[in-house]
């Protein structure tokens, strides 16, 4: 299988030493699909935008399509226009994502500043509109649309430049579920396709639609465990000691018990659990049977 | 406190200062909240309902500011009515539009102005803006505040000539004096229509893309078009600072806290304006963004644009000869 990212030994540090990745070893191979899993401040979007090749190592190196992803790579107009070609980066802020004063001008402007030209930019223009149903958006301002509206125009934005590999920041975050459901199986449609998707996300809940693999980093900046989403999402003290879950403590009466426990999509923002594919989780106590309506995805049985 | 276990809030003792435990972790592990909530938190607020309060001048302000500009230059829906003016080619639009105001400063006769204003209601008209809205809009504040300058001119005290009114003190309103004051108001107002007709049918967006056919430098547009983008972000992010601080205020703050509160707010904005920046920057690199703009022509010049460039030649002709022959009255 073809390597499209290499990475030996990566470093990186923000300002004056704060470490946001610390040796990284990584491969990423040519039509695979890589959730990179970690908690807040882990360096899950740093390590994206050293892929998107946005920033460059403090130190170790990365390769890219066989050769060194490098500053002087990136300086070089025409290498940096082809890479740029091959690698397209879905932001997770969407008021930076979208700054062009039209969902058109928006998508027309990768194909446009990538040297294509009016006609053929055009024609990557209607055929985004087309696949992902914007007609009726065409002629409006991005930043006035719902916020599936705008993942589905800053994807469309992306795809305009047909690229090998697509680098989406939490694809997930702050979509209503008939969305998360939309995006789930149009990212399955372009994996079929042949892309190879790498995503950053601290959410297991749809974790085994969005990879086949999964990258772990820890807080302490360093890869965790990488392997097969099966694998990872079973292996409760792996999760436990890189915080994507935690021991959940419940109160019956006299009866006190804790289990593993991850927060539902949105939890940390103040979504109600409603909104989240909630569930009800069944749990034995002492031998009582006890039900507790949850919107999360506890997995593994009870700890107490 | 909704998010309270409710045995642990009826079970603490808000007086004894101990609190109740919320989410005690068995485990220790990362990620616990292993915490108290504070005595004080538990029970009801003890805080009297606040008096009506005055709304902030600052934040009514930022609110009429924030209003004003989207309202000002949103012309998102300008196109829905399909119009005359709307259905047009921007580019046209505007060079025609222009050349109509251009007319409304270069003429002097009252009878051109007035021609001049019988083309700007027929496109308004035409244009389906309705009057009233139209009036609101363009004709409410300019023109009357042009007028209340020009009302010493219609004297005799400025103008000299055939008194039409006599005043007092042997002052007069006169015949010169009021053809002075309806030309300046007429002119304002011809002028003031042709600007608000083209904000009005066309969206921002087309507007600034038909700069170029000003030879506007493209740059320049990009520019334009990304700053009006991300002032809406700042003034949002702004109303909410000044709205977050409203809502923890109790009672009335003096000019200084006021005034330490914006310079925090300026501090906050720069740094998240920089932020934002940075990121936009970003993410237009990602794009194959190399400091030079390109721009989809989605415009085709149709029939439809040339007759009515034909009409507007033929107006501004008309307009001409009225200039130059109409003899005396005003």
């Amino acid at each position: 299988m073809t390597e499209v990212f290499e990475l030996a030994n990566v470093y990186f540090a923000y300002g004056a030493g704060v470490t946001a990745l610390a040796g990284v070893d990584l491969t990423i191979h040519q039509g695979e699909r890589v959730a990179l899993l970690g908690a807040n401040g882990s360096g899950k979007s740093t390590l994206l935008h050293l892929l998107g090749g946005l920033a460059q190592p403090s130190g170790g190196e990365i390769r890219a399509f066989g050769a060194p992803l490098t500053a002087e790579l990136l300086r070089d107009e025409a290498r940096a226009q082809a890479f740029r070609r091959r690698v397209g980066i879905v932001f997770q802020n969407a008021d930076a994502q979208l700054f062009s004063p039209t969902v058109r001008d928006e998508i027309a402007f990768g194909p446009l500043h990538l040297g294509l030209g009016q006609g053929e930019a055009q024609q990557r223009v209607d055929d985004m509109v087309r696949l992902l149903g914007l007609e009726a958006l065409v002629e409006r301002a991005p930043y006035k649309l719902s916020g599936g509206e705008q993942k589905k125009v800053a994807l469309a934005a992306v795809l305009a430049i047909d690229p090998d590999v697509l680098l989406i920041d939490e694809p997930m975050s702050g979509l209503d579920p008939r969305t998360r459901q939309w995006l789930l199986e149009f990212l399955e449609a372009l994996h079929e396709a042949g892309k190879t998707l790498v995503v950053a996300t601290h959410e297991l809940a749809e974790l085994e639609r969005l990879a086949d693999r999964v990258v772990i980093l820890g807080e302490d900046h360093r890869l965790a465990a990488a392997g097969p989403v099966g694998g990872m999402l079973s292996d409760r003290a792996l999760l436990l000691s890189v915080n994507l879950i935690h021991e959940h403590t419940h109160v019956h009466g006299a009866l006190v018990h804790s289990h593993p426990h991850a927060h539902p999509p949105g939890h940390e923002r103040g979504v109600e659990h409603d909104q989240a594919l909630p569930h009800a989780h069944v749990h034995e106590v002492h031998g009582h049977e006890h039900t507790h309506p949850h919107g999360g995805s506890d997995r593994g049985t009870d700890a107490g | 406190m909704s998010d309270l276990p409710p045995r642990a809030a009826e079970n603490a003792d808000p007086s004894d200062g101990t609190g109740a435990a919320v989410g005690t972790d068995s485990a220790g592990g990362p990620g616990s909240v292993g915490a108290s909530v504070p005595g004080w938190m538990l029970g009801g607020s003890s805080a009297s309902p606040p008096g009506r309060q005055r709304r902030p001048v600052l934040e009514k302000l930022l609110n009429g500011v924030a209003h004003v500009v989207e309202s000002a230059m949103d012309a998102d829906g300008a196109g829905e009515h399909g119009g005359l003016l709307q259905r047009l080619d921007p580019r046209v639009k505007l060079v025609g539009l222009l050349a109509l105001l251009l007319a409304s400063v270069l003429v002097d006769h009252l009878a051109a102005l007035l021609a001049l204003f019988a083309v700007a209601l027929t496109f308004i008209v035409l244009s389906r803006l309705g009057l009233r809205r139209f009036a609101l809009r363009a004709w409410v504040f300019v023109p009357l505040f042009t007028l209340a300058i020009v009302v010493p001119a219609t004297t005799s005290w400025v103008t000299p000539g055939h008194a039409v009114l006599h005043l007092w003190g042997g002052a007069a309103i006169t015949a010169t004096g009021l053809a002075t004051a309806a030309r300046l108001v007429l002119r304002v107002t011809d002028a003031v229509s042709f600007s608000v007709l083209l904000a009005m049918t066309t969206p921002w967006s087309e507007l600034l893309a038909a700069l170029r056919v000003l030879r506007v430098p493209r740059t320049f547009v990009f520019v334009l078009a990304v700053s009006y983008r991300y002032v809406f972000v700042l003034m949002r992010l702004v109303q909410g600072m000044v709205t977050a601080r409203r809502s923890r205020t109790v009672g009335r703050l003096t000019p200084r806290e006021d005034r330490r509160f914006v310079a925090a707010a300026v501090g906050t904005l720069f740094g998240h304006s920089q932020a934002l920046s940075e990121q936009v920057h970003t993410a237009m690199l990602a794009r194959g963004f190399t400091g030079e703009v390109r721009a989809l022509s989605v415009w085709r010049v149709r029939s439809f644009d040339y007759a009515w460039a034909a009409t507007v030649t033929l107006a501004l002709a008309a307009v001409a000869v009225l200039e130059l022959t109409v003899k005396g009255g005003f």
